[in-house]
């Protein structure tokens, strides 16, 4: 008994170290963001005298947080929705209608699960100049969505093959055509995995750096992350600005995930796991 | 009037084919042109000139190569041997309930992934950092001196272990959810009546447990070296690849060699050497944990 209570004492001890690690880094990025920057040279561990939100409004309007937010916020929400669409389109078209040629289409479809995104920079950036929409809002949406379709494919495909098939059976005998059927029936059934696809799809297009650093130029189009390097590189001395512009840039995809836990964490490890 | 056949193929033409053709035109295609890049000497304008293998041969006797390789070695086995052990033995605690707060745990060894590896990057440099460093002024305290700073911050050799160290910090929590999720479907009866004849924790975790959880441990594996290829953005953004090259990784290399001195055809040679690379680790984990797996089937 008494070495049953030592054990789980010292699993605690465990876990709550590990805690710590992972928690203090991001409390800390908190408190250095209310400080002005005398503070943060002065005593880095120390908790802000008061809080500063003028950092806040300096890094959103000074560092142009919020033009870089917003923009985000368009290359995020814009390929997200025509990922998520043209995801469970295709899903529909590979998941019901049993042509030969799908499980070619689905294994081609695959390669891009496990394709370094790397290894097409250089031909993408060529092919993007290629069509001239190179430093354009396009030039980061459509890869967005080339790269995301591949998972998103893969679930909604999943998702809608368990779909019964008596269900479009009935409407193809109501003489419904099959795009009817892909909107009036197969979209609203599959809202629970369109959902997931949407939060994993949002959350990796909003964190991306290297498609809006390479494709485009000019600031006006850049995104929360590469912005955020852009001022925040070794030489800046403005820390309270920065930290509170790191915070900017996290706070909607950690509040995303405390209200989405659940579709999310599914999603990822669904997508982990049968990639 | 279409026939119903018509009409059926149109309608899956109609869904299938532009997401086919963005994957083609974006993903599969540029593949391809890499390959073929290659195996030139272009630097971004003029015609094409073919060199064969030339960009590979001056590869392998590129020393920042070699170290680009062995940081990506590094970042595959500090994901094999430190993310997935954590988040393993962190699922496991928090599945077989030998502490509480399970949500609580979970959702914040989770927090890390769901922020921006540029964010993160930065985070950890500025706590690294010798100006403002959390890190130093902690550790100084503890030791009771001001303005510590950590030796091994200006070591060339070492320079790469803190990037990893953050590397473990970011994934941890992504190979603790895979693991808790693959618990979930654990033949709970058997642990149950293996636990009323009275075996032990240790028992019923390598006789039951790890069997069960053998695939799932192959995929992390195949998981953990397939992103540790594609890792740029953390080191990007934490060291430039720097200082000298000691944090270089290939696909970083790659960068550096193709939009920064503009040696397109070498740039692309590297990215082959990158999809090769990864083929043949993935298809060599796979295999050696086949065995494995194929060992515990037969009994042996």
């Amino acid at each position: 008994m008494i070495r049953k209570t030592a054990i789980r004492i010292l699993l605690y001890f465990f876990l709550i170290g590990f805690a710590f690690l992972t928690l203090y880094p991001l409390f800390w990025l908190l408190i250095s963001s209310f400080k002005s920057n005398q503070e943060i040279l002065l005593n880095s561990l120390a908790l802000p005298t008061t809080l500063r939100f003028d950092n806040y409004t300096e890094a959103w309007s000074l560092a142009k947080m919020g033009l870089f937010a917003r923009n985000s916020v368009i290359y995020s929400a814009s390929a997200t929705v025509l990922t998520v669409l043209l995801s469970v389109s295709a899903g529909y078209g590979l998941g019901k209608f049993k042509y030969k040629v799908s499980g070619l289409i689905y294994s081609i479809l695959l390669l891009g699960l496990v394709i370094p995104i790397h290894a097409t920079l250089i031909p993408l950036f060529l092919l993007l100049k290629t069509f001239r929409i190179l430093n354009t809002m396009v030039a980061v949406i459509l890869p967005y969505i080339a790269f995301a379709m591949p998972l998103g494919t893969f679930l909604a495909a999943t998702y809608i093959r368990d779909i019964p098939d008596e269900m479009e059976e009935s409407a193809v005998i109501d003489g419904c055509g099959y795009l009817k059927i892909y909107w009036n029936i197969v979209v609203p059934i599959a809202r629970p995995v369109m959902m997931t696809i949407t939060i994993i799809t949002f959350l990796n297009n909003w964190n991306e750096f290297i498609f809006v650093f390479l494709f485009t130029s000019s600031v006006a189009l850049r995104s929360l992350s590469v912005g955020l390097l852009m001022f925040a590189g070794p030489y800046t001395k403005n820390y309270a600005m920065q930290f509170a512009a790191m915070v900017i840039a996290s706070l909607p995809m950690i509040l995303m995930y405390l209200v989405f836990r659940k579709p999310m964490v599914k999603g990822m490890v669904a997508g982990a796991v049968k990639g | 009037m279409l026939t119903r056949a018509a009409n059926k193929r149109l309608s899956y033409i109609i869904l299938v084919v532009p997401t086919l053709t963005l994957f083609l035109l974006f993903v599969i295609l540029p593949i391809i042109y890499s390959f073929f890049l290659g195996l030139t000497d272009w630097s971004g304008y003029g015609a094409f000139r073919f060199i064969g293998l030339r960009n590979f041969q001056d590869l392998f006797s590129d020393r920042v190569f070699y170290i680009a390789f062995r940081n990506n070695i590094y970042f595959i086995l500090a994901s094999t041997f430190g993310q997935i052990p954590i988040g393993f033995f962190i699922a496991y605690l928090l599945h077989r309930k030998l502490v509480a707060g399970r949500v609580f745990f979970e959702s914040m060894f989770f927090l890390p992934m769901v922020i921006s590896t540029i964010v993160v990057a930065i985070l950890w440099s500025n706590i690294f950092s010798p100006q403002i460093g959390a890190l130093n002024v902690f550790i100084g305290r503890l030791l009771g001196q001001k303005n510590y700073v950590l030796p091994w911050m200006d070591n060339l050799g070492a320079a790469i272990f803190p990037v990893c160290f953050v590397l473990i910090w970011k994934y941890a929590g992504f190979y603790m959810l895979i693991y808790l999720s693959a618990l979930q479907k654990l033949p709970h009866e058997m642990i149950e009546a293996a636990t009323i004849d009275g075996a032990r924790e240790s028992q019923i975790f390598f006789r039951i447990i790890i069997p069960v959880l053998w695939t799932t441990l192959q995929t992390t594996i195949v998981l953990s070296i397939s992103g540790s290829m594609r890792a740029f953005d953390l080191v990007f953004a934490m060291t430039g690849g720097g200082p000298a090259h000691s944090t270089e990784l290939l696909a970083t290399y790659m960068y550096n060699k193709t939009f920064e001195v503009y040696r397109y055809g070498y740039g692309s040679a590297i990215s082959t050497m990158i999809v090769v690379i990864s083929v043949l680790l993935i298809g060599s984990s796979i295999w050696l944990t086949g065995i494995r797996a194929r060992g515990e089937r037969t009994g042996s």
